[in-house]
C-alpha cells in the first residue's frame, strides 16, 4: 500500500465522515433532549437535495444563495415537524415518539415520490466544485473540500454557541435534565425548537453537499445515511455535539478504510460492517466516545 | 399574607396515591420544615408546588395567586427556587455554567454580581469554578445546588433533603448558610430527615405521614411532641 | 377463551376456508391470504413488542431468513444447477417437502434470534430498538450481496406455490392461539411485570433476560414461518421485500390495534391492510402513494390521541411528569 493511496482513502473518509457528522448533529441534539430517534431526519437532507436538483436551473447564477435557501427550508421544515408531530407527544412513552418519526419519514419519502417521481435526478454542480485539485499525487474534489470546511466551521460555531451563549448553555442543561432545567426558569420548548431548527438546517446543508458530491439524488436517498448518522451519533456519544462530529468522522473513516483495504468483492458489505460496529459500540461502550456514562433517564 | 397556601392537595402516580388532601401554609420570612418518613409524600408536595407534577385535586396559591397547572418554568419566574432531591446539578456543565443557568431569568448585566455574591457564601466553589460539576464532592454539589438557587434571588426557597448523604459537619454548614440567607427575608420550605438539625433552625414544622398532614405547629412545640421524638429524633 | 372456544373458532373457520379455496376468484383469495399473513405478522410481533419491554424493529429480518431458507430448500432441482452453481452437492440433490422446509425456516430464524439475542437483549429501550433495526439492515445487506446463496438483488424466482388458504390461516390461527395462551400464562404475568419495572421484576426472581430471550426467539420463529408462507405465495422474493417498508407497516398495524392486545393486533392488521387495498382503486386513477400517506397520518393521529391504540391496554403514561 502506497502512502498516497492511504492519504487518498483518508481524504475520502473525511469527506463522507463530514456528511455523517452534519446529519448526526441534529439527531444527537434532538435525542439528547427528547429521547427521540428521529428517523425522518435523513429525509430532511433528502428534501434539500431534491429541491436543489429541481431548483438549481433557476438559481444557478448563485449557488451560495441556493445553499443558504435550502438549508433554511430544511431548518423550517424541521421546526414545523416538531410543532405538528412531536410536540403533542411530549411526556408520552418513547416508543410513541419513535413510531411517529417513522411515520413522518414515510410521509416525506412518499410525498416526494408523488411530487417528483421515484427516479433519480441530476444535481447540477458548479465548475469549481466538480473540479479535481491535485496536491502531489493526491487529488481532492472541490465539493469534498467545501464539505470538509463547512463541517469544521459548523463544529466550531456550534461548540462556541453551546459553550459561550446563554441559550446554548440552557440547551445543554435541558439535554442533561429536563425537569431541573425547568426549575431554572427555562421553557424547554425553545431549546427543543432550536435543536430541531439547527439540526435540520445542518441536514439541509448536508443534502446540498451530498448532491454536489454524488451528482444525483432521489426521494429515498436520505434514509440509510440518516440511520448511519445515528450510528455515528451513538459512536460519538449520543447527546454530545462534539461527539456527533467525532462519531461522524470515526464512522466515515472506518467505512472507507473497510472498503478501501479489503478485496473489492467485500465492498457490498460495508453496511454490514457499519451496523456491526453499532452492535459492538452498544455492547461495549454504550455511552460512546464523548458521552457521559452517568445514569441518564431511561 | 402567606407566601404559600396549599389546600386539600391530592396527587397520584398511576394508582399510587402520594398526597391525600394536604393543606399547608407558609408565613413570609419564616423557615418551615417538612418532616416525615420515607415515602410520606414530601418530595411529591415540593414537586407539586414547583410545578413538576400535576395534582389531581386541591389548590396551590403563591403570594395569593393560584399557580395550579402552571408549568414549572413559569412558577420559577414568580420567585420560587426548588433545589430538588439529590441536588439536581448539571453534571456535564461547569460550576460557572451551573451558576449562570441558575440566573437564567436574571438580566445578564446583574449576573457577575449575583454569582460573586453566591460564591462569597461558598468560597469552596470559587476554587472549583471551571471544573465540571460532576467532578465535585457530594458536599460541594449540595453547595452548588444551593448557590445556583440563590443566584435566581428567589423569594421562596424549596429545599429537598439538603443534608442527604452528607457528613454531619457539612450538613451543619449547609444549615448555617440556609439560616444566613433567610435573614435577608427569604422564606424557606425545607424537607429534612435530620429532624434534630432542621428543628433547630426552623420556625414552624409540618409532619407528613402517608400523604396526610399528621401534625403541625411551631418548631419548638413539635420538638416536644412525643410521637415526633420517637419517630424522628431517635429518642426512645 | 376456553379450549372448546378455540375449537369452535377453528371449526367455524373450516367452511370459510373451503369456500375461499373453491369458490372465490383469484384476487379475492390472494387478498384473504395476505390478510392472514399480516395478522400473523402483527400478532407475532406483539408477542415481543406488546408483551415484553422490547420494541423490535427487526421482525422483517426473521421473515427474510424463513423465506430464503424455505424457498431454497423446496426449489425444483432443475432450477438449482443453473441458479446456484456454487452451492454444494447435497443442495443440488435434496428437495424438502414444504412443511419441513417451513419448519427449518423457523428454526433458522429462531437460531439467529437466539445468537443475536444473547448480547442484544442486554440493551434497553431505544438502544435495543436500534440494535434490532441494525439487524434488519445487516440481514438485508447480506441477502443483497451473498449472490451465490441468494442471487442478490435479482432475488429467487420460480418458488413453488404451496401456500393456500388452509396453510396460511391454519398457521395464523395457531400463532394467535399460542400468543393468547402465552399472554394468559404465568409467563405472560412475568412479562407484564418485566414491562412495568424490570428491576423490580428481577428482584422478584423473574429471570428477565431468559424471559425476554424466550419471547424474542419464539416471535422470530413465527416470523420465519410467515416468511416461508409468504415466499410460497408470491413465488418471487428479493432482499428489499423484507425491509423497512414491511417493518413499518407491521409496527403501524400493531400500534393502531394496541400494544399488548391480541384482538387489537387482528383488528389493526385488518384495518391497515384492507383500507389501503380499497384505496388502490383510487390510486389507479393516478395518485400513487396516497394509501401509504394515509396510513402514516392515521398512525400519527392514533399515537397522539389514542396512545394505547384501538383495543390496547389503558396503560398509564410511563413518565408520570408532564412536560409543557
Ligand atoms: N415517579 C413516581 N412514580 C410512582 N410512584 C411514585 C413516584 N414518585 C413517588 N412515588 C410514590 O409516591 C409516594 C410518595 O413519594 P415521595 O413524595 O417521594 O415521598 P418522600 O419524599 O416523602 O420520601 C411513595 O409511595 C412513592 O413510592
Ligand atoms: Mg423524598
Amino acid at each position: 500500500m502506497s502512502a498516497s493511496y492511504f492519504i487518498q482513502q483518508l481524504i475520502n473518509g473525511l469527506a463522507i465522515g463530514s456528511l455523517y457528522a452534519l446529519v448526526a448533529v441534529g439527531l444527537s441534539m434532538v435525542y439528547g433532549i427528547l429521547r427521540l430517534i428521529n428517523f425522518a431526519h435523513g429525509d430532511l437532507m433528502m428534501i434539500a437535495g431534491m429541491l436543489g436538483a429541481t431548483l438549481f436551473l433557476w438559481l444557478s447564477k448563485s449557488p451560495l444563495f441556493l445553499f443558504v435557501a435550502l438549508a433554511l427550508v430544511a431548518g423550517l421544515l424541521g421546526l414545523a415537524l416538531e410543532r405538528i408531530a412531536y410536540r403533542p407527544l411530549r411526556g408520552a412513552p418513547e416508543v410513541n415518539l419513535l413510531i411517529t418519526s417513522f411515520a413522518v419519514s414515510s410521509i416525506l419519502q412518499v410525498g416526494m415520490q408523488m411530487i417528483f417521481s421515484s427516479s433519480p435526478r441530476r444535481f447540477e454542480t458548479v465548475a469549481a466544485l466538480s473540479k479535481l485539485y491535485s496536491f502531489g499525487s493526491v487529488q481532492i474534489r472541490g465539493a469534498d473540500m467545501a464539505t470538509f470546511f463547512i463541517t469544521i466551521l459548523s463544529a466550531l460555531l456550534l461548540t462556541w454557541f453551546t459553550r459561550r451563549t446563554r441559550t446554548g448553555i440552557a440547551m445543554r442543561a435541558v439535554s442533561e435534565n429536563l425537569d431541573t432545567s425547568m426549575l431554572m426558569g427555562i421553557n424547554p420548548s425553545r431549546p427543543i425548537a432550536l435543536a430541531f431548527f439547527i439540526g435540520s438546517l445542518l441536514a439541509g446543508v448536508a443534502g446540498v453537499l451530498w448532491g454536489w458530491k454524488y451528482g444525483q439524488v432521489d426521494p429515498l436517498f436520505g434514509f440509510l445515511p440518516g440511520l448511519k448518522a445515528f450510528v455515528a451519533a451513538v459512536i460519538g456519544g449520543i447527546g454530545s455535539i462534539p461527539g456527533a462530529f467525532v462519531g461522524g468522522y470515526v464512522l466515515g473513516l472506518a467505512e472507507v478504510f473497510f472498503v478501501g483495504f479489503l478485496p473489492p468483492s467485500f465492498s457490498g458489505y460495508r453496511d454490514v460492517f457499519v451496523f456491526s460496529l453499532l452492535f459492538i459500540v452498544l455492547l461495549v461502550k454504550p455511552q460512546g466516545i464523548l458521552g457521559q456514562s452517568k445514569g441518564r433517564r431511561a | 399574607m402567606s407566601v404559600l397556601e396549599v389546600s386539600e392537595l391530592e396527587l397520584s402516580y398511576g394508582g399510587i396515591r402520594a398526597l391525600k388532601g394536604v393543606s399547608l401554609s407558609l408565613e413570609e420570612g419564616q423557615i418551615t420544615v417538612l418532616l416525615g418518613a420515607n415515602g410520606a409524600g414530601k418530595t411529591s408536595l415540593l414537586k407539586a408546588i414547583s410545578g413538576l407534577v400535576k395534582p389531581s385535586k386541591g389548590e396551590i396559591k403563591l403570594w395569593g395567586e393560584s399557580s395550579l397547572g402552571w408549568p414549572a418554568y413559569r412558577i420559577t419566574s414568580l420567585g420560587v427556587a426548588h433545589v430538588p432531591e439529590g441536588r439536581g446539578i448539571f453534571a456535564g456543565l461547569s460550576v460557572r455554567e451551573n451558576l449562570q443557568i441558575g440566573g437564567f431569568l436574571a438580566p445578564s448585566k446583574e449576573m457577575p454580581a449575583r454569582i460573586e455574591q453566591a460564591l462569597t457564601l461558598f468560597p469552596r466553589l470559587k476554587e472549583r469554578y471551571s471544573q465540571l460539576a460532576g467532578s465535585l464532592s457530594g458536599g460541594e454539589q449540595q453547595m452548588l445546588a444551593l448557590a445556583r438557587a440563590l443566584v435566581a434571588r428567589p423569594r421562596l426557597l424549596l429545599l429537598d433533603e439538603p443534608s442527604l448523604g452528607l457528613a454531619p459537619i457539612i450538613a451543619q454548614e449547609i444549615f448555617r448558610t440556609i439560616r444566613q440567607v433567610h435573614q435577608t427575608g427569604l422564606s424557606v420550605l425545607v424537607v429534612e430527615q435530620n429532624a434534630r438539625l432542621a428543628l433547630q433552625v426552623a420556625d414552624y414544622a409540618y409532619v407528613l405521614k402517608t400523604g396526610e398532614v399528621e401534625t403541625h405547629g411551631p418548631a419548638s412545640e413539635i420538638r416536644g411532641l412525643e410521637q415526633v421524638s420517637k419517630a424522628y429524633l431517635g429518642v426512645t | 377463551m376456553k379450549a372448546w372456544g378455540w375449537l369452535g373458532l377453528v371449526i367455524a373457520f373450516i367452511p370459510l376456508l373451503i369456500w375461499a379455496e373453491l369458490g372465490w376468484n383469484g384476487y379475492l383469495l390472494q387478498l384473504f391470504m395476505f390478510l392472514g399473513l399480516y395478522i400473523a405478522l402483527t400478532v407475532s410481533l406483539n408477542l415481543v413488542n406488546g408483551l415484553t419491554d422490547i420494541f423490535s424493529l427487526g421482525h422483517a429480518a426473521f421473515m427474510a431468513l424463513g423465506a430464503y431458507t424455505s424457498a431454497l430448500l423446496t426449489l425444483p432441482l432443475s432450477r438449482r444447477a443453473t441458479a446456484f452453481p456454487a452451492l454444494p452437492e447435497w443442495f443440488q440433490t435434496l428437495v424438502l417437502p414444504f412443511p419441513l422446509a417451513l419448519l427449518l425456516g423457523a428454526l433458522v430464524a429462531a437460531l439467529v434470534a437466539y445468537i443475536i439475542g444473547l448480547p442484544l437483549l442486554r440493551l434497553k429501550g431505544h438502544y435495543l430498538s436500534v440494535g434490532t433495526l441494525a439487524l434488519l439492515v445487516i440481514v438485508e445487506t447480506l441477502a443483497t450481496n451473498m449472490d451465490f446463496l441468494t442471487r442478490g438483488p435479482r432475488g429467487i424466482s420460480g418458488i413453488p406455490v404451496y401456500s393456500n388458504a388452509y396453510w396460511v390461516w391454519g398457521i395464523t390461527l395457531l400463532i394467535i392461539y399460542l400468543t393468547v395462551r402465552l399472554k394468559n400464562s404465568s409467563f405472560g404475568l412475568a412479562f407484564s411485570a418485566i414491562r412495568l419495572d424490570d428491576i423490580a421484576a428481577a428482584s422478584l426472581g423473574i429471570r428477565t433476560v431468559r424471559y425476554r430471550l424466550f419471547a424474542f426467539v419464539l416471535s422470530a420463529a413465527m416470523a420465519g414461518v410467515i416468511g416461508g408462507l409468504w415466499a410460497h405465495l408470491v413465488r418471487v422474493i428479493s432482499p428489499h421485500v423484507f425491509s423497512y417498508g414491511i417493518t413499518f407497516q407491521v409496527v403501524a398495524m400493531l400500534v393502531v390495534g394496541g400494544l399488548g392486545s391480541v384482538s387489537g393486533s387482528v383488528l389493526g392488521a385488518s384495518l391497515l391492510f384492507l383500507i389501503p387495498e380499497a384505496l388502490r382503486y383510487v390510486e389507479r386513477q393516478g395518485s400513487f402513494g396516497l394509501s401509504q400517506i394515509l396510513v402514516a397520518v392515521l398512525l400519527i393521529l392514533i399515537v397522539i390521541f389514542r396512545p394505547q391504540g384501538l383495543l390496547g391496554r389503558n396503560q398509564a403514561r410511563r413518565r408520570a411528569k408532564e412536560v409543557v
